[in-house]
C-alpha cells in the first residue's frame, strides 16, 4: 500500500474524527508525541521525539481512582481509560519499547487494566528510520531502523511517499478502512531500496554482558562509572522503556484519589523507607541499580534487554554520561568479584 | 519574595511583610485591618495559575 | 584552547605526581560533538584525558562539597564564583582545595546550535577561531562563535576566575557591567502576560530535577519537594506545581545564586530558568549591592543585617 505525503494531513485529520491520534508537533528545535486536532500539526521531520511516546499509554502521572467515604459507605470510581487511539509515526525502537513493557504491566503475577486497556485499544502506525541519528545503537538492541515488530502498520519514506507495510490483523484493517492505494513494484523497490540503505553506524558490543553483571555486583567499577553522575531523572525519565512508579493518595476530608506517577531509581527518595533508613545510599548504588535493572534483572526475569537504543539518555543528559561508553567500561573491566 | 512573586506574576500587593513587636498590639491590628482590607479589594486568588483543575477531591487530576 | 588543554594536563600531571593532590576534576572530551564531560583523574597517566574547549559548561563546583581528601579542580570564572560561595557556607575546605583556574570568554549553547539547524543532527564541529562550522549530512552552516554563547556567558563579567591557585591562560578583558536588560525586559510586561508567558514555559517541566542537581548551591539533604509530611508540591508535572517548585527554587537560592546558569544548561526541555533566577540575583545586587561568590571577603547578604538594611518589602505605614 501506498500514502503520498500530501496526503497525510488529510488521512491524520480522518483518522481524527475517529480516534484520538497522537502524532509528533514541533515544540522548537525538538518534536514531542502529542494528541492532535488537526493533521497539520504534525511533523516528521525531527529524527525522534524528545520524550518517547510510552507516556500516551502510561502517563507521567495518572489517576487510577478517586474514592469518597459516606455514612452509606464507600464508594470507588475507577478511572480506566478505553479511548481509541492512534499513536502515528512511532519510531520501530519505542515500539520495540511497548512490546518489552508490556512483560512489566502483563504477567502471571499481575495485570495491570490501566496500561493494558489503553494498550488493547491503541493502534501503532510505525515509521522507519531512514536516516538513523549518531546516537542510535537499535541494531544492538535487538531491533533496527525498519524493524516492524510490535507496530500495526509501518511507514517506509521514499521521498513522495510512504510505502505502507501492514504488520498485524489491526494494522490491516484500519489500512482497509481508509482505503489505502495498492504500491506498484517500482514503490516496493523503492521502499526495499530505503531499507537497505539505512545504516546504523553506532555499535554496541553487549556479548558476555549479562555473564559479566552476574558477577560484578561488588566490584570496583561501579565506583568509577557514577562519578559524574547529577542524580536527575533526565535518562529515566526520557528513556523509553524505564517503567517505575510510586502510588501516591491525594484527600481532602472524605474524598480523594489514587495517583500513579513516574518514578526515578536516580532519586534518593525511591528506596527511603518510612523508618528514614535509605537501602542505596548513594550514587553508586543508584547507578548500579539502573544498569542492572536494564541489562541483568530484566534479562532474568524477562530474557529481554530492557533497552532499545534509542539514545536519548545520552543526549539528554547534563552532564554527558553515556550509557554505550558505561557498557563499555564494565566489559572493560577485570572481574574482580569480592 | 514579595518582589520575586510578583514578579512571577501575582497580583502586585496581595503579599505583605511588616515588622511587628510583641508588645504593639494596637499596631497589629491595625496593620492586618489594612492588608484585609487591601485584599478584599483585590478580590479573590487565582493563585500563580489556576491548576489544570478536573477532579472533584481537589487533587488536579 | 589546545595549549590551554595542553597546559590543564601538565599542571594536573604535576600536581599528582607531587602527590599534592589525590584527585583531579576536570573536563574530559565528551562523546558528542559540542560536549565535553566531566572527569575525574587519580592516576597521572590518565591526565591526558582532560580537556579545554568552548564545551565545557558544566559547574564542576558541584563535585566539591565535603569531598574527603586533597582535591584539584579546573575551573572557570563561575565555577570560582560558587566554590567562593560554597567556601563561605563551609561546604568546602578551602585548604583542601587546588584551583586550576581558566579564564573563559563563553561555552556553547547546544540548544542554539540545535535552533540553528533546525533539529537536523549536528556530526562534527569544525574550529576556525572566531567561528565554527557546524556539520552534517549534506550540510555545513557557519555561525559565530558569539552567536552560539550561553545568555549566561553574555552578561557574565567574572570569566577569569576570581580565586585560584594556578592561572592557565590570559584573563579575559573586562566587560561592561550586567545590566539585567532581560530581566527589565520582563518586568515591563504586564502581570499577566508574565504568569502566562512563565506558565507556558514551565508547562514543559518533567521534574527531572536537573536543574535542582546540576546547581552547586543546591544541597539540602532533603529537598522540599520530596518531603511528604507536608506535601508541599505534588509528583504530578502539574504546570502550577512546576512554577511553585521554582519559585521556591529560585528563593532559596536569594543571595546565593552566582548566575552561572548550570540549571538553564541541564534543562533537558530548554526551559529558560535564567528568566527567574537573575530577577533575584538582580533584586539582591540593587537591594544590597552585593553579587555572591565573586570575593572572598564580602559576607553573604542573609548573614548580615544592618541597621540601615532596605527594607522596600515591608508594608508602608
Amino acid at each position: 500500500m501506498i500514502i503520498s505525503k500530501s496526503a497525510i494531513s488529510g488521512l491524520l485529520d480522518k483518522l481524527i474524527a475517529e480516534y484520538q491520534v497522537y502524532a509528533p508537533v514541533k515544540e522548537g528545535a525538538y518534536s514531542l508525541f502529542k494528541q492532535i486536532k488537526s493533521g497539520s500539526e504534525a511533523d516528521f521531520s525531527n529524527k525522534n521525539s524528545k520524550i518517547p511516546p510510552k507516556g500516551i499509554l502510561f502517563p507521567q502521572s495518572e489517576k487510577l481512582f478517586s474514592y469518597s467515604v459516606t455514612p452509606e459507605g464507600a464508594r470507588v470510581d475507577e478511572c480506566v481509560d478505553s479511548a481509541q487511539k492512534v499513536i502515528f509515526g512511532v519510531r520501530p525502537c519505542d515500539a520495540k519499547s511497548l512490546l518489552l513493557l508490556d512483560n512489566v504491566f502483563k504477567n502471571d503475577k499481575y495485570e495491570d487494566p490501566y496500561y493494558l486497556t489503553r494498550r488493547a485499544n491503541t493502534i501503532l502506525v510505525g515509521m522507519g528510520c531512514n536516516d538513523p541519528a549518531a546516537t542510535c545503537f537499535c541494531t544492538s538492541m535487538n531491533t533496527g531502523p525498519f524493524d516492524s515488530t510490535g507496530m500495526d502498520l509501518l511507514l517506509v519514506d521514499t521521498g513522495d511517499n510512504y510505502v505502507v507495510e501492514a504488520v498485524s490483523d489491526k494494522g490491516r484493517e484500519l489500512a482497509a478502512k481508509l482505503g489505502l492505494a495498492a504500491a506498484g513494484d517500482a514503490d516496493n523497490a523503492a521502499a526495499a531500496k530505503v531499507k537497505e540503505a539505512a545504516e546504523v553506524a553506532c555499535q554496541v558490543t553487549t556479548e558476555g554482558l549479562k555473564a559479566k553483571l552476574d558477577g560484578n555486583f561488588y566490584d570496583e567499577i561501579w565506583d568509577r562509572v557514577h562519578e559524574k553522575c547529577l542524580g536527575c531523572g533526565s535518562c529515566t525519565y526520557s528513556c523509553p522503556t524505564c517503567h517505575c512508579f510510586d502510588i501516591v493518595d491525594d484527600a481532602v476530608d472524605c474524598n480523594g484519589c489514587r495517583i500513579r506517577n513516574w518514578d526515578s531509581c536516580m532519586y534518593p527518595l525511591f528506596t527511603l523507607h518510612g523508618s528514614g533508613h535509605n537501602p542505596r545510599t548513594g550514587g553508586k548504588e543508584r547507578m548500579r541499580q539502573r544498569v542492572m535493572h536494564k541489562f541483568k534483572y530484566f534479562v532474568d526475569n524477562f530474557n529481554a534487554t530492557a533497552c532499545v537504543g534509542c539514545g536519548r539518555c545520552i543526549k539528554n543528559c547534563p552532564v554527558n554520561l553515556d550509557i554505550r561508553e558505561v557498557l563499555a567500561d564494565i566489559l572493560g573491566s577485570e572481574a574482580r568479584d569480592k | 519574595m514579595k518582589s520575586l512573586m510578583e514578579y512571577m506574576g501575582v497580583d502586585e500587593g496581595r503579599i505583605n511583610f511588616a515588622w511587628v513587636s510583641a508588645a504593639e498590639g494596637g499596631r497589629f491590628a491595625e496593620l492586618v485591618k489594612d492588608v484585609t482590607d487591601k485584599v478584599k479589594e483585590l478580590g479573590p486568588n487565582n493563585g500563580l495559575i489556576p491548576s489544570e483543575a478536573g477532579c472533584s477531591c481537589g487533587c488536579k487530576n | 584552547m589546545q595549549k590551554l588543554a595542553a597546559a590543564i594536563q601538565d599542571a594536573a600531571k604535576k600536581l599528582l605526581d607531587d602527590q599534592k593532590v589525590d584527585l583531579v576534576v576536570g573536563f574530559a572530551r565528551g562523546s558528542l560533538p559540542l560536549r565535553s564531560t566531566p572527569g575525574f583523574i587519580r592516576k597521572s597517566c590518565d591526565a591526558g584525558k582532560l580537556t579545554w574547549d568552548y564545551s565545557c559548561e558544566n559547574n564542576l563546583a558541584n563535585y566539591l562539597r565535603k569531598r574527603e581528601g586533597k582535591v584539584a579542580v579546573v575551573a572557570k570564572g563561575c565555577d570560582t564564583r560558587a566554590i567562593v560561595a560554597l567556601i563561605k557556607e563551609n561546604q568546602i575546605n578551602r585548604d583542601n582545595l587546588y584551583i586550576i583556574g581558566v579564564p573563559c570568554s563563553g561555552m556553547i549553547d547546544r540548544n542554539k546550535a540545535d535552533e540553528l539547524l533546525d533539529g537536523k543532527e549536528l556530526l562534527e564541529v569544525e574550529d576556525k577561531g572566531d567561528t565554527l562550522v557546524l556539520k552534517g549530512k549534506g550540510f555545513a552552516v557557519e555561525a559565530k562563535l558569539a552567536d552560539l554563547c550561553h545568555d549566561t556567558c553574555k552578561t557574565c563579567c567574572y570569566g577569569t576566575p576570581v580565586v585560584y591557585d594556578m592561572l592557565i591562560g590570559e584573563p579575559v578583558p573586562a566587560k561592561a557591567e550586567d545590566n539585567f536588560d532581560d530581566v527589565r525586559a520582563f518586568e515591563a510586561k504586564s502581570p499577566a502576560e508574565r504568569k502566562k508567558m512563565l506558565a507556558e514555559d514551565l508547562s514543559k517541566c518533567i521534574r527531572c530535577y536537573a536543574c535542582r542537581n546540576a546547581c552547586p548551591m543546591c544541597y539540602c539533604p532533603e529537598c522540599f519537594v520530596d518531603c511528604s509530611t507536608p506535601v508541599w508540591i505534588e509528583k504530578a508535572p502539574d504546570t502550577a506545581d512546576n512554577m511553585l517548585f521554582q519559585s521556591v527554587r529560585v528563593l532559596h537560592l536569594a543571595g546565593r545564586c552566582v548566575d552561572c546558569g548550570a540549571c538553564d544548561r541541564a534543562c533537558p526541555m530548554g526551559i529558560n530558568l535564567r528568566g527567574i533566577t537573575r530577577k533575584m540575583v538582580k533584586e539582591v545586587k540593587e537591594l544590597f549591592g552585593y553579587e555572591a561568590g565573586v570575593n572572598m571577603e564580602d559576607k553573604p547578604a542573609l548573614n548580615e543585617f544592618t541597621a540601615d538594611d532596605p527594607q522596600p518589602f515591608l508594608v508602608k505605614e
